[in-house]
């Protein structure tokens, strides 16, 4: 096999750490434009992945392929398809404004935290293009790794508990993902056809697991990624951490870890379970809804910045999770589109409040006032985003919401009429943080507050760009997940074609654009070999 | 003589070398102890081979011979580290690890 | 027609060169940019009407695809912008009122420090009210419906270090944002039903997919009035409206008068078909115009302050349109949102110049005898306030009529009594607010008022001395809409047969409409004229000459608090939901982190226990071997 643009991909960002290891530690400059060069590049191979994309293609492309541990079925295999292509573009395009914003955070230790964040993006990166099971679970451990370190020696005053009750957090939740990888693995083995990890070939025979045991193991997948997300009530870590961090690594963990936890749903739980996804359906869009109100109100009555933020961030990160359990075609690409909008939007309001706190140096939203008149274009450039985040038509933000409670209006008609009124929670607390922070009168002690500078200025003009092209023009990223999310949803609805999926509570409603609905289980999930080897070539 | 006369010294020798760790405070008195176990088994060993007529038993005594010199060449560097650490090599007084 | 694009366009594009460059081209060019886009608009909207106009009355239904904006599963949005004699007519007032503030405001607000990021959010406004006008379907229009919120929002809030400013803002904002989750939920419901959101297609199917009074076109057309009654500030959600007041004056003159609250009132038009099919909300429409017309009429009569008092002449106008549209008289509602767009807008620039005029202050009891230093502005603020009292032959006094007749002609006796009551007490509070500013002897008042005299003044604070007529940039435009106020009834003039504006509008809103005229129509509106007279000599009676007196202490507390509904919204959804915001904090710190942590403190604990184990003493963990291998060797041995 010759490695192909997605080994690539993992290869860059690990070879700049590699150099910046080797570099002189001294060389501050010289150590952020090796980190910062390796991540442009990656940001380009990513870029041209994605433009290279065949949308309409429902199976994986670029796939890379290689014996890992042959004796058990374990595969280097990478590939991407419509759920992941565009969150590989998301995740290098964050990585150097994060990066960039750095420079008033981190001043000490920059080497080290250079290398940190490259390892962090390989690990990401890697955890978005695995496609054998063991493969994806060394990539997600290889993330934990790194954004602990970056919450525990960086961080602020209450880092250290901070850092380890996230690492715990995800590591309770990994632990069963291991356990739940192992038990696919062993059932499959009892079967005709033997086993693997490789997640297309798993796919493509019968797994063995059925009724209650689905029901555990799809438990067990989606407690690792519902706190990864995260879902109510398996979010408590998300406050400590996001308030602890620095807010580059906020920007981070807010705008691309999370996205981890909801493509590992849409990835692993509704391909694998698909009966426990349709009976579990309803309970996880449930505990959406309670999350998106109750992550809003929240937000509402924090006076600490980023806690505000991180809540609210909790709150949008709900309606992604509902639109995936409406299991409605609208909906689940309004999931991923979100994805990508809460990664720019969220990410973007990190960014700012990271630049404003370096300013400052003040955490609380009381301590501010009349900011607006003092730095106009930043306030400007904040109040777009959070324009976006509240999901304002022609930004970014609407796009998804809009998708993802139409689908799910659908399908869970009670659970959307309540996210809904999410809508009005968002206003509620960004405008009061808006409120608070940029409006009323001006504090006399913040005159000579700098505005953006433009090296500032440069940094957030891609999200800012990102925000209206998304608002404006979303179909480029609809119309590369629809041949998969169909796919998906007709693999969810397939294997109860016996039965109907109405007495399941919600009927999964895919669109099928060349093929019936009930053709054939597993085979109507395109992913199989059988389809791989013509598109090798890509 | 009769193995079970061998097999009876070598029970002996074990237990008063079980007796010695367990009771002595000098690390190095119980490390003798350690000693003379080891040389009880080895005794066990070499009757066993000569009952069996094989030569296993004999070679899995120069296995213990030889970790047995490791470990006293270890064990001492260990009880000379502490004693010039503390003054002493009493083993109640070295309890760095209690819960 | 493809060109009708540029209508809202050319503003978006005034906002990008207004709010990217605006520092750099002075006040000069920033007020051509931003005025020249609108009346550039305005041009376009000339030139649609009139190829409009040379379409057969048919055909008058132009559908533009610009491209496709969202497709996923089974929906296709496509940002497609519809042109017909509704949204021609709605083009023309927004960007011809439009046209007439942006340059008024050029000299209203020729002083402030930030005139480029107020011109910046006005074309801002003008874009996003246009697409809402010119939208094809319920999701592009959801565009320029929240873009004028947005817009709202920012402009009321403009002098934001002004703590009731930035709170009225947020309050417009949240408030409208309630309807608009109805609003949401009704496109949710129309993709249900019709699988498209597409005016064209709900228009022509509504008949076929919607059963006549069944429960999908009911929930339909009331969640979507209620996102009308969010934005056009009808009851309940109305209380955002008079805090608005706190933006500048050609604001208010503009978003919160002339187009933006009318917004809920087109949309039920754009939808008539599918309200025709729910006569249940229709009834609920007409039932909630008909209590907000009368309900703000009362509650102006007490308002000490200029500008409220014309807020709550705007929420009472809106639901004289809102029981048009109820009773199904379409082109009634649509002419009294353009005769409310001239007088209203007229009534508030007027207002600004008085307020121009004396600094800033809006308090009416520290006005008074204004008349003389003013002649130009008490007689245009004349003219809209006879056209508001419904006074013949005033723009208003035609819609008016319209309105009542139709709904009299409907058999609805209630709701035309209700509108005539309303009407008389209009024209009662408008004489009032006349006669405090323009009349009466100056007083000095009583001087704490709302602002408080710690914020700063930031209105335009020109003339302290002696108050003085605005410049002509200025005034121009207040003549502009008074001749249009003059005139303006001219679009419906016409006892027996439809008017001009009905006409033109006939393709649209053909289906369904209650005959236009029936017998009797001299006599009612011989009641009507009859009506607003008497209020404006009770008016004149009461505040005039003080010849009138007398009224409760009850009535008037409950005229000055609205009937408490503001207290009760707060009681009954504001304070527990914040209640319920804490509550949550609480819950999430002491109950499910509080769960999580204790598992970790177990954890914690059970080691501690463990940990004595570990006693450190070589000789114990030795006996404790001692005793393992004995143990175990008991067993080998006894098995």
């Amino acid at each position: 096999m010759t490695p192909g643009p997605l080994t690539l991909l993992l290869a860059i960002p690990l070879a700049g750490a590699a150099a910046a290891a080797a570099a002189d530690a001294r060389g501050e400059r010289r150590l952020r434009a090796v980190g910062f060069a390796a991540m442009l590049l990656t940001f380009l191979v990513a870029a041209w992945v994605w433009l290279r994309f065949a949308p309409g293609v429902a199976g994986l492309q670029f796939e890379e392929r290689a014996a890992w541990v042959p004796a058990v079925g374990m595969t280097y295999h990478l590939g991407v398809d419509g759920l992941s292509v565009s969150l590989i573009a998301l995740v290098a395009f964050l990585f150097p404004i994060a990066l960039g914003a750095s420079a008033g955070q981190i001043r000490e230790r920059v080497k080290p935290f250079v290398v940190t964040l490259l390892l962090l993006e390989t690990g990401l990166l890697g955890t978005f293009l695995a496609q054998d099971l063991v493969l994806f679970y060394v990539f997600w451990e290889a993330m934990l790794v790194p954004m602990y370190f970056l919450i525990a020696l960086w961080g602020g005053p209450a880092r250290m508990r901070a850092a380890i009750k996230f690492f715990l957090y995800t590591m309770a939740g990994s632990v069963l993902m291991l356990l739940a990888i192992i038990a696919v693995y062993l059932n499959a083995a009892h079967q005709p056809g033997g086993s693997t990890f490789d997640l297309p070939a798993l796919l493509a025979r019968p797994l063995g697991v059925t009724g209650s045991a689905e029901t555990l193991l799809f438990l067990a997948f989606a407690v690792a990624f519902a706190i990864k997300m995260p879902v109510w009530p398996l979010h408590t870590w998300l406050p400590d951490a996001y308030a602890a961090s620095p807010p580059v690594v906020t920007v981070l963990l807010a705008g691309l870890m999370a996205k981890a936890g909801a493509y590992g749903l849409l990835r692993f739980c509704l391909p694998l379970f698909p009966d426990a996804s349709r009976t579990l359906g309803p309970l996880l869009s449930g505990l959406a809804v309670i999350g998106i109100l109750y992550g809003g109100a929240i937000a509402w009555t924090q006076r600490d910045m980023r806690r505000l933020l991180a809540y609210g961030s909790m709150s949008h990160m709900g309606f992604i999770l509902l639109g995936i359990f409406a299991l409605d075609a609208t909906a689940v690409q309004g999931s991923l589109i979100q994805m990508i909008n809460h990664g720019v939007s969220t990410g973007a309001l990190f960014v700012l409040a990271g630049l404003l706190l370096d300013r400052t140096g003040r955490a609380r939203t009381d301590e501010y006032g009349g900011v607006a008149s003092l730095i106009p274009a930043f306030s400007a450039v904040t109040l777009i985003v959070v324009m976006s985040s509240l999901a304002l038509p022609a930004t970014n933000g609407f796009i998804g919401e809009f998708l993802i409670l139409l689908g799910t209006f659908e399908t869970r008609p009670a659970a959307a009429v309540v996210a809904t009124v999410g809508v009005v929670v968002a206003v509620a607390y960004l405008l009061a943080f808006v409120g608070r922070v940029f409006h009323g009168p001006v504090r006399e002690d913040l005159r000579g507050l700098a505005d953006l500078t433009p090296r500032e200025r440069a940094l957030v003009a891609p999200l800012v760009l990102v925000i209206f092209w998304t608002g404006l023009y979303p179909q480029p990223l609809l119309e590369r997940s629809a041949a998969t999310v169909n796919a998906l949803l007709n693999r969810v609805a397939g294997t109860t074609a016996v039965q109907p999926a109405a007495a399941h509570g919600g009927s999964p409603r895919a669109v099928t654009p060349d093929s019936p609905p009930a053709g054939g289980s597993p085979a109507a999930f395109a992913a199989g070999p059988g389809g791989r080897t013509g598109r090798q070539g890509r | 003589m009769p193995a079970p006369l061998y097999l009876s010294l070598s029970a002996v020798l074990f237990a008063l070398g079980t007796v010695g760790v367990l009771v002595r405070r000098s690390a190095l008195i119980v490390f003798m102890s350690v000693e003379l176990m080891l040389n009880a088994v080895n005794l066990t060993f070499v009757t066993f081979a000569r009952l069996r007529g094989g030569v296993d038993g004999q070679v899995l005594v120069f296995f213990v011979l030889v970790v047995a010199a490791a470990e006293v060449v270890i064990g001492l560097a260990i009880i000379v580290n502490i004693f010039r650490a503390r003054e002493t090599v009493d083993v109640d007084d070295v309890d760095l690890l209690r819960g | 027609m493809t060109y009708a694009v540029w209508i809202p366009l050319l503003p978006l594009l005034g906002w990008v060169a207004n709010g990217v460059a605006g520092g750099r081209w002075g006040r000069r060019g920033v007020a051509t940019v931003a005025c020249g886009t609108v009346v550039a608009a305005f041009a376009v909207g000339l030139a649609v009407l009139a190829s409009l106009s040379s379409l057969p009355a048919g055909a008058r239904h132009v559908e533009i695809d610009l491209y496709r904006w969202m497709a996923a599963g089974p929906i296709t949005v496509p940002m497609r912008l519809l042109v017909d004699p509704l949204s021609a007519v709605m083009v023309l007032v927004v960007t011809g009122v439009g046209a007439l503030i942006h340059i008024y405001s050029a000299g209203y607000m020729a002083d402030d420090d930030a005139f480029a990021r107020y011109f910046a959010y006005l074309n801002l406004f003008t874009a996003s009210m246009l697409t809402l006008v010119l939208a094809g379907n319920l999701v592009v229009m959801f565009i320029g419906w929240e873009g004028v919120g947005l817009c709202s929002y920012l402009l009321i809030a403009f002098w934001f270090t002004r703590p009731a400013a930035a709170a009225a803002g947020v309050k417009a904002f949240i408030v409208t944002r309630l309807g608009d989750v109805g609003f949401l939920l009704g496109i949710f419901l129309a993709f249900g039903v019709f699988g498209t959101a597409d005016f064209g297609v709900m228009t022509r199917d509504a008949a076929a997919r919607l059963p006549l009074g069944g429960t999908a076109a009911t929930a339909l057309c009331l969640l979507l009035f209620l996102g009308a009654c969010g934005k056009s500030a009808q009851l309940p959600l109305y209380m955002w409206l008079p805090d608005a007041m706190e933006g500048p004056t050609p604001v208010s003159a503009l978003i919160h008068a002339a187009t933006m609250v009318t917004a809920g009132v087109f949309m039920i038009v754009r939808m008539h078909a599918v309200y025709l099919r729910a006569p249940l909300a229709m009834d609920v429409v007409a039932v909630t115009g008909a209590v907000t017309a009368i309900f703000a009429a009362a509650s102006a009569l007490v308002e000490p302050d200029l500008k409220r008092v014309l807020a709550y002449s705007t929420i009472s106008q809106l639901g004289y349109m809102f029981l048009a549209v109820g009773v199904g008289a379409w082109g009634a509602g649509i002419f009294h949102l353009t005769s409310h767009a001239f007088f209203e807008a007229l009534l508030f620039l007027a207002a600004g110049s008085v307020m121009h005029a004396l600094g800033g202050t809006t308090d009416m009891r520290r006005m008074g005898g204004l008349a003389r230093p003013l002649p130009w502005t008490a007689a245009t603020f004349g003219i809209g306030a006879l056209a508001l009292a419904g006074i013949p032959p005033f723009a208003g006094f035609f819609s008016k009529d319209q309105i009542l007749s139709a709904a009299f002609h409907r058999g609805d006796v209630a709701l035309w009594a209700v509108g005539l009551a309303a009407a008389g007490l209009t024209a009662v509070y408008i004489v009032r607010a006349f006669v405090l500013t323009f009349l009466t002897p100056a007083g000095p008042g009583p001087r704490p008022d709302r602002r408080g005299p710690t914020t700063p003044q930031r209105e335009p604070a020109a003339g302290h001395a002696a108050p003085h007529e605005a410049p002509p940039i200025m005034g121009l435009p207040i003549q502009a809409l008074a001749a249009l106020t003059v005139l303006g009834g001219a679009l419906g003039l016409s006892f027996t047969q439809p008017g001009a504006l009905d006409r033109f509008l006939a393709p649209v809103v053909a289906a369904g409409g209650p005959d236009p005229a029936g017998g009797g129509e001299g006599t009612l509106i011989a009641v009507s004229v009859t009506v607003a007279l008497a209020g404006v000599a009770a008016g004149w009676l009461i505040y005039g000459t003080g010849t009138l007196r007398g009224s409760s202490a009850a009535v008037r507390a409950w005229l000055s608090h609205q009937f408490y509904v503001e207290d009760f919204f707060n009681a009954v959804v504001a304070a527990p939901a914040r209640g319920l915001a804490w509550a949550f904090d609480l819950l999430d710190r002491e109950g499910v982190d509080g769960a999580v942590m204790s598992i970790g403190r177990m954890i914690g604990w059970g080691g501690g226990r463990l940990r004595r184990v570990q006693s450190g003493y070589l000789r114990q963990y030795a006996a404790i071997l001692l005793i393992g291998v004995i143990v175990l060797l008991a067993y080998w041995v006894s098995r």
